[in-house]
């Protein structure tokens, strides 16, 4: 009588320890980082669908963007715009316009506003060709087991009344995240 | 009972395991770094990379040359001619790979002749640009793009040189009251090297009260690199001086610094802060004056350098661009700038005020303001006269006197002439 029904509370119990191990362990490690010597995992941020711009005198702010970065060494996040002066471009869908694109007046302007959720005081800089540098000589992310640093960024978009409608295109800019350790 | 714990432990089991892969869910390379000795057409182990994200990835791959920036990271480019010359001396392939969710490939790397005859190091980065196949979306977009990057160090035939110095030591504030010392180091020799170093601090009465030997990393022939070592040892208010003693191949070089703690492991650290930008409201065509307050609310001076840019409606171009030059602010000190600026046609302007520090933006504050349209003379006139009410009484006052006087000069002259009748 004692024992009935030991088995479903021994396989609850089992259950429940594996939930709970699952939930205290990083739930983010990648084994591979785990298991090679020096690895590095960067995370898509989504793309950011800004929709229709309207002009003024206040900036769209964007909401924030997490970049998640797992390395085993120390490590460091460039960003940088594929267009030079930072600026969106007219764009068909499937490449930028050539002839006489319409380009917003202001640069695209981005921020480093949290690490590990904890926010960071924004100071925002117009995006270039030029990489600029989020964060460097940032510690490993595996000093036992692996985590995920997540890295929050946010973009500034001031859209001013000379700014055309890009009509039946888009405005479009890409963005790329450089993730990279030391040599 | 038993059932419904059940029910429960297997769903925070199913969440957990479930939230796992959307946290990472990225593009891992592995591994970040291969140092090797090679002869040209030898075979690099392989990269491998593998797709954690959701969704299909398409990679760029391209191995170019790369030099090495203060941090240890490298720089590259991956222009036309950057690829075209890291053609030449390495062979990547696949160049381009499609990567279905949850697969992986690997890369591999053919090393090819040394740019130079003779050179005995050779560095370059294997560089993966992935994108993730989605469908567009509609309006301004913003797309991301990763890219990681595998450090190639190359060590070919040859009579390796290894030199170097240190060559400064500063400090920085870092997070939860840490000390971040960064010792700079220079290679002058012909190959990548990882110099031994070793940080002493010393209080103001001689006292050694840090001895730490900093964590060495590679430093590439002909760059500097600062290596980085974090104190959290909590030391107490007061005047240190550090040294960094470094070996590197042969040479024995030192620098040291002296700086002061206001707090337990803090530094005098200056905060700037914009208090107060004028907002103007002058006539069209008339110069005006923009006044500037600057509070300086940290506990280490600063001496800000910044501008005040004027801007036409929403434009970018500035129409006036201003250097900001304040003195030495002090801790816990105040400034006021004044700055003329000359006159504007009607219209809205945007008058921006930025210090900066590189690309660090210590304080910034904008204001939006319209300019009038010139006035009519006679309101002109009228405003100068409502201007100078003390002066126009003080002058019609002696006016009055002038007059008065006058008039009672001129009945007594009457008098004078008047003959009584007798």
């Amino acid at each position: 009588m004692p024992f009935r029904g030991s088995g479903a509370t021994v396989a609850s119990v089992l259950v429940l320890a594996v939930a709970v191990a699952a939930m205290v362990w990083p739930a983010e490690a990648p084994a591979a980082c785990l298991a090679t010597p020096a690895c590095l995992e960067v995370s898509f941020p989504p793309d950011l669908a800004w929709g229709q711009l309207d002009p003024g005198p206040a900036a769209h702010h964007s909401a924030e963007q997490m970049i998640a970065v797992t390395s085993n060494e120390l490590w460091g996040l460039r960003v940088a715009s594929d267009l030079a002066d930072g600026r969106m471009t007219e764009w068909t869908g499937g490449a930028y316009v050539v002839a006489a694109p319409k380009t917003l007046s202001h640069s695209l302007r981005w921020s480093l506003t949290s690490i590990d959720a904890i926010g960071e005081p924004p100071s925002y800089q117009a995006l270039s060709s030029a990489p600029g540098s989020v964060l460097s000589n940032r510690p490993s992310t595996c000093p036992g087991a692996c985590a995920s640093a997540q890295i929050g960024v946010r973009y500034r978009q001031l859209v001013s009344f000379a700014d055309e409608p890009a009509g039946a295109n888009d405005y479009r800019i890409q963005v790329t995240y450089d993730a990279g350790q030391g040599f | 009972m038993r059932r419904t714990l059940l029910i429960a432990a297997c769903t925070m089991t199913l969440t957990t395991v479930a939230a796992s892969p959307a946290a990472a869910g990225g593009l891992l390379v592995s591994p970040t770094g291969i140092d090797v000795k090679v002869r040209p057409g030898t075979t690099l182990p392989p990269i491998t990379v593998r797709n954690d994200s959701g969704r299909d990835v398409v990679i760029d791959v391209a191995a170019v040359p790369a030099r090495q920036e203060l941090s240890g990271l490298p720089t590259f480019d991956l222009s036309a001619p950057s690829v075209l010359q890291g053609r030449a001396m390495l062979h990547a392939s696949p160049q381009r790979l499609r990567l279905a969710a949850g697969k992986s490939a690997r890369v591999r790397v053919i090393a090819g002749r040394p740019p130079k005859r003779g050179q005995v190091g050779v560095y370059a980065v294997v560089a993966f640009t992935a994108r993730q196949v989605t469908k567009s979306k509609a309006g301004a977009v913003v797309a991301p793009t990763i890219r990681l990057t595998s450090n190639l160090l190359l060590r070919y035939p040859g009579k390796a040189r290894l030199d170097g110095r240190a060559t400064a030591l500063r400090v920085e504030q870092g997070a939860k009251r840490t000390l971040r010392f960064f010792a700079r180091i220079r290679n002058d020799g012909n190959l990548h090297l990882k110099p031994l170093a070793r940080l002493t601090v010393t209080s103001a009465a001689g006292r050694r009260v840090v001895r730490r030997a900093v964590h060495s990393e590679n430093v590439l022939p002909g760059f500097e690199r600062e290596l980085l070592l974090d104190i959290t040892k909590r030391l107490p208010a007061g005047n240190y001086r550090a040294r960094v003693d470094a070996r590197v191949g042969s040479r024995q070089s030192s620098r040291k610094i002296d700086f002061t703690l206001v707090g337990p492991n803090e530094l005098p650290t200056p905060k700037l802060e914009i208090v107060s930008l004028q907002n103007p409201q002058p006539d069209a065509d008339e110069d005006f004056d923009v006044a500037l307050a600057l509070r300086n609310t940290g506990t280490g001076p600063i001496t800000p350098q910044g501008t005040l840019t004027l801007t036409h409606g929403g434009r970018k171009d500035a129409l006036v661009a201003k250097p900001l030059r304040p003195s030495e602010l002090a801790a816990a000190s105040k400034q006021q700038l004044v700055i003329e600026l000359p006159g504007v046609s009607p219209g809205r302007y945007t008058l921006t005020a930025r210090f900066a520090d590189g690309p660090l933006v210590l304080a910034e504050r904008t204001v939006v303001f319209d300019t009038g349209t010139r006035p009519s003379l006679l309101d002109r006139i009228l405003d100068w006269l409502a201007g100078n009410i003390p002066l126009l009484l003080i002058g019609f006052a002696a006016l009055l006197l002038v007059v008065v006087s006058g008039m009672l000069a001129y009945i007594r002259k009457l008098r004078r002439k008047v003959v009584p009748v007798s």
